[in-house]
């Protein structure tokens, strides 16, 4: 099945940017999908980077559609509410990793009707909280994918985060502290693997550091979607439990969706638009 | 409590009221880094004033 096509989640900021121009350089066609659903704004916003990769790859290169995902993503979180809710507590507000989990299972019906057989987005690991960008989340996901006889993978997962994110760089507090102090210098190699340093060598980005900027966020959807499991998170899971027992039973919960749902798609490779999640797909 | 309410919603309301939240946390943070910019500004402006009184003292 591998026809030089390939499936990327885009959203269009800066990680999916990257791995869709990594990509265009492997792969005769490249179809950006960026996922809508109720919640989501500016949704239209990821079309400033398809300008742009055309411009540099030619206007063939790439396909980019938006698809709705409401009623699908409604039913990966609604689907055995009760049940779950008492065996996972609060992880069911985990809504970055449901609704992420909602558009995979969608690249996997977008490629079985396309005939496509490779499929990558932007997961990064260093957004660790995110269950979608957990290792062994990403390793189920794989295997999802794999059944299908696709084949998924993370090319920017192990690129570092740009530094100068936090209050202390942001108001440049360097301007009143005393000097002297022991500062970390700036780790010229690390900065050299960051999605925006290689975006900007590319010519696809204005300068190295974009994350957090205005910039960023008018080339991208905006969702406050991750506050609630945000809240859970950091205000009240983390202060009595480790991020590894955080990591496990994120991965237990995603684990056994991701489950739920192969038998769902086996089920739509064999009956196509007769089968139960046929009905949960919007064009 | 809030994380309670949330758990509790139907999906379309509880992505309104991650929304609603969402725009109570941008409140804060914006107003707290608002009042941050300012004290470092103020600090950053007395202490040049003060290296020119210094200045002055010496020359």
């Amino acid at each position: 099945m591998d026809n030089g096509k390939i499936v990327v989640l885009f959203s269009g900021g800066t990680d999916s940017l990257l791995t869709s121009a990594l990509m265009a350089e492997k792969f005769k066609e490249v179809y950006l999908n960026t996922y809508h659903r109720f919640g989501f704004f500016s949704t239209a916003n990821s079309g400033v980077n398809v300008r742009k990769l055309k411009e540099k790859y030619g206007g063939t290169k790439f396909i980019h559609r938006i698809i709705k995902t409401d009623k699908l993503t409604k039913y990966v979180f609604n689907e055995r509410y009760l049940r779950n809710l008492l065996k996972y507590g609060f992880f069911m507000l985990s809504n970055c990793g449901l609704c992420k989990l909602a558009m995979h299972i969608r690249t996997v019906i977008f490629c079985l009707d396309n005939n496509i057989a490779n499929v990558c987005d932007g997961a990064n690991r260093n957004m660790r909280l995110f269950p979608d960008q957990m290792k062994n989340v990403l390793k189920e996901l794989g295997k999802m994918y794999a059944r299908f006889g696709i084949n998924y993978m993370n090319p920017v997962f192990d690129l570092e985060y740009p530094e100068g994110l936090d209050y202390a760089d942001r108001l440049h507090l360097d301007r009143v502290l005393p000097a002297g102090g022991e500062k970390d210098s700036p780790d010229a190699g690390k900065k050299k693997r960051t999605a925006g340093y290689k975006l900007c060598e590319l010519g696809l980005m204005p300068s190295e550091n974009v994350k957090g900027t205005e910039l960023d966020r008018k080339m991208q959807p905006r969702c406050f979607g991750f506050i609630l499991s945000n809240i859970f998170i950091n205000g009240y899971y983390l202060h009595d439990h480790t991020y590894e027992e955080y990591e496990k039973a994120t991965v237990k919960f995603q684990k056994e969706k991701i489950e739920f749902f192969i038998r769902l798609l086996d089920e739509y490779a064999q009956k196509g638009k007769k089968s139960r999640i046929a009905r949960l797909i919007e064009d | 409590m809030i994380c309670s309410i949330g758990v509790l919603l139907p999906w379309r309301l509880r992505c309104i009221y991650s929304e609603a939240l969402g725009w109570v946390a941008q409140f804060f943070y914006l107003n707290y880094f608002a009042i941050l910019k300012f004290i470092v500004d103020e600090l950053e402006k007395a202490k040049l004033e003060d290296s020119k009184k210094t200045d002055n003292g010496n020359g």
